[in-house]
């Protein structure tokens, strides 16, 4: 009974941490997106992340962010390979992002419309103060990601810049 | 008793080889074509060329991370983390630090292959000979002790495993690196055959090559007999090749071992000491505890080979003690565990190429090696205020350039861009550390593995002759690259611990005089004539080489010595 009183005390004390370094309203009652534990977010904050990915890659004539699942990519890489304090600024970010937004459009950033996402973007696409002003690390971040994905992708890598795996051959200095 | 004896008999054989690395595939191989039952143990899982490659096909996007190390493995193996190919797709070849946990008195990053073919899945595949200003150094230079051989004891066993390895290389004519049995070069490109020019018409004495390597560009007989075809230019090397196209353990010498007939590969098979019979003089076997079931086992040789990889030999070695050797096995020097030494890979430097020429050539695929720079300092005499000297890999490439400012359509645009980068040139060094009596391993009084083997102490560090090296790599280097015109010239000094290099040496050394080594001219131990030990704890000195083809040479050329005198009933 110790043990697990013990146990239960010591979950609680981190649930507890957990929420204490979470911004307020990330801890509200809404489902987390399965399966990425360490980037505690819902669906509408998984819909904030593709709306930006697909703005800095859109899918339009040929495959973007969404062929690709940038944003769930962006999730598997802040869940497993971000240290924990990327991670929060991260989130914290992603509320500051989510809050200027609404403050300034009176309404969430995938409402927008695209003339409206394309403004916000064009602002934080220009800032370069990521290393101190969160909702910047957190939009740089996606975009990195965005990136990471799309130019990692099968598509990309077999349709836009052709990897070859196995070249078969070394030939140096030829004209380009 | 019946059962027992036959037993015993079942677990004797003519040779052990511990390890099953570069050296270890080395013994078995050579020690079964000369008709020796011969087991081969190592501490590791096996791996099977091409069956155990899980990686080896797999596309860049198959990878969850995309090559990246989840940040958990990392926090938990910061030194193993700290290795340039420690990756997504080669991390399970490696020894995470927290398995095998040791002792670090100062900072040294041990890195380690446990598995059957040990690290020569995962080597860098240089192969540059060694040569006489490297044999004659520390009589030269008056440290360490001479070395009891000199080139030309080594240079029929150097084309001897180098034709059977396989070597593309070119015939360069230079004293300080000898040439060998080369198959064809890839060849230099444009801008490193232009580098090489400026500094053949500015020094004597320098020369830049292509570096020398374990890969097949023209297959001969004895490749395919091993099942082995031409490299396919993948560079990808790392994850074990499906063509053989690199030489390993896996793909070459323990395939080659076990079609004898003669070979018993036990791997997860952690040797824990060297069994020494007071009444024989002579150590009879080892004793083995099964990695899993912790289970352990004594096996009976008439002669044994040690290729645990340098520093587990020493930890093997002194942890094997007797009534004759109450220091660790044939240690009656005390210097076993002593002058271990490394290689200084510290420098970097990087510049750009802006020369109009190259604008408009790029090379073609991918090649395995980089251009090489052999040892040019303190070679014919001693001429700077630190001993020795460093040679230098160096390279010359470009890449697509596309920026990733803005976003949208304009972003898509330039990501598919076709552009050129410049063309940038990049050299490392690497140089030799002096081995000195306090750089040492030692075993932990009291802390021990799961397999009750202690833990062992590493206290290496660098010295002053280390940090005047670098600055004059970065200096010369610096010169040589302001001649050719280099431009945006960045040098560094990572300041990384001792151990990245991946050439740790020494500590049972080879010498002429058994009151000051623990291995004789043929790699025999002064004091246990039928222990051979020829991985690089056996180096008296380091060089600038990548040491595995002398690792690999000075075993066939141990095993011809000890089968020789196994049959003429001297061991």
């Amino acid at each position: 009974m110790n043990v697990s009183r013990r146990a239960a005390l010591k979950q609680f004390v981190i649930i507890a941490a957990g929420a204490a370094l979470l911004p307020s309203c990330l801890s509200h009652s809404k489902k987390k997106i399965a399966g990425y534990e360490k980037v505690p977010i819902d669906e509408d904050q998984l819909a904030l992340m593709s709306g930006i990915a697909q703005v800095i890659v859109p899918d339009n004539a040929t495959p973007g962010a969404k062929a690709v699942q940038a944003d769930k990519y962006a999730l598997t890489m802040l869940n497993d390979c971000y240290k924990q304090e990327d991670r929060e600024r991260f989130l914290k970010g992603m509320q500051q992002f989510t809050d200027q937004v609404q403050a300034q459009y009176k309404k969430s950033f995938t409402a927008c419309t695209p003339q409206e996402q394309t403004a916000i973007i064009t602002a934080a696409n220009n800032t370069k103060d990521a290393a101190t002003n969160d909702a910047a690390y957190f939009y740089h971040t996606m975009k990195y990601l965005t990136l990471q994905a799309y130019t990692g992708s099968q598509y990309f890598l077999t349709k836009v810049q052709v990897y070859q795996q196995i070249p078969g051959k070394y030939i140096p200095s030829q004209a380009v | 008793m019946g059962n027992t004896n036959d037993s015993i008999q079942n677990r004797t054989f003519d040779a052990i080889v511990i390890g099953s690395g570069i050296s270890g595939g080395w013994a078995a191989k050579e020690l079964c074509d000369k008709g020796l039952k011969t087991l081969v143990l190592e501490r590791g899982r096996n791996v099977v060329h091409n069956k155990d490659y899980p990686t080896t096909n797999m596309m860049p996007w198959e990878f969850t991370h995309h090559g990246q190390v989840p940040q958990d493995i990392v926090d938990k193996n910061p030194v193993v983390s700290r290795c340039y190919a420690f990756r997504e797709d080669a991390m399970h070849f490696f020894v995470k630090d927290t398995e095998h946990p040791y002792i670090q008195t100062k900072p040294f990053d041990w890195i380690r292959g446990y598995q059957v073919g040990g690290k020569s899945l995962l080597w860098a595949r240089q192969t540059q000979r060694w040569s006489d200003f490297d044999f004659e150094g520390p009589a030269r230079d008056g440290f360490a002790v001479d070395w009891p051989i000199r080139y030309k004891d080594l240079a029929p066993w150097y084309s001897y495993v180098e034709k059977f390895a396989g070597i593309s290389g070119d015939k360069d004519g230079i004293d300080v690196l000898p040439d060998g049995e080369f198959l064809p070069a890839e060849g230099l490109n444009d801008v490193e055959k232009y580098f090489k020019g400026v500094v053949a018409k500015n020094y004597d004495g320098r020369h830049v090559i292509y570096g020398r390597c374990a890969h097949l560009t023209d297959p001969q007989e004895i490749h395919t007999q091993q099942g082995r075809v031409q490299c396919q230019n993948r560079t990808l090397c790392q994850r074990g090749c499906p063509f053989g196209g690199y030489f390993s353990s896996n793909s070459s010498t323990i395939p080659w071992a076990l079609k004898t007939g003669n070979m018993t590969l036990r791997p997860d098979s952690v040797v824990q000491e060297i069994i020494y019979d007071d009444t024989k003089n002579k150590a009879t076997g080892v004793r083995v505890i099964d990695a899993h079931t912790k289970s352990v086992t004594e096996y009976y040789a008439k002669i044994i080979f040690v290729n645990a990889a340098a520093f587990n030999t020493n930890l093997l070695l002194l942890n094997s003690t007797s009534r004759r050797f109450p220091q660790g096995l044939g240690n009656d020097s005390g210097v076993l565990g002593k002058y271990v030494a490394f290689h200084n890979y510290r420098a970097h430097i990087n510049a750009i190429c802006e020369d109009e020429r190259f604008k408009h050539l790029n090379d073609v695929g991918r090649r395995p090696t980089s251009g090489y720079i052999p040892r040019f300092r303190n070679v014919h005499k001693q001429e700077t205020d630190f001993l020795r000297g460093y040679a230098a890999g160096f390279g010359a490439g470009r890449d697509l350039q596309y920026s990733t400012d803005g976003f949208g359509q304009e972003l898509k645009d330039q990501l598919a861009s076709k552009e050129l980068g410049p063309w940038y040139v990049g050299s490392h060094m690497m140089g030799e550390t002096i081995p000195k009596v306090t750089n040492t391993l030692s075993l932990d009084p009291n802390k021990k593995d799961e397999w009750g083997m202690p833990l062992l102490d590493i206290n290496i560090s660098y010295d002053d002759n280390d940090e005047k090296m670098v600055k004059d790599f970065q200096e010369q280097m610096t010169e040589m690259y302001t001649k050719a015109g280099f431009t945006n010239i960045r040098v560094d000094d990572s300041k990384q611990a001792p151990g990245l290099d991946i050439h740790e040496m020494g500590g049972a050394r080879m010498g002429l005089d058994p009151k000051t080594s623990i291995l004789n001219k043929w790699n025999q131990m002064h004091a246990c004539e039928n222990v051979f030990v020829t991985d690089g704890s056996c180096m008296t000195s380091t060089s600038t080489q990548n040491p595995s083809l002398t690792y690999m040479a000075l075993t066939a050329r141990a095993v011809d010595y000890a089968v020789g005198q196994l049959k003429k009933g001297e061991i």
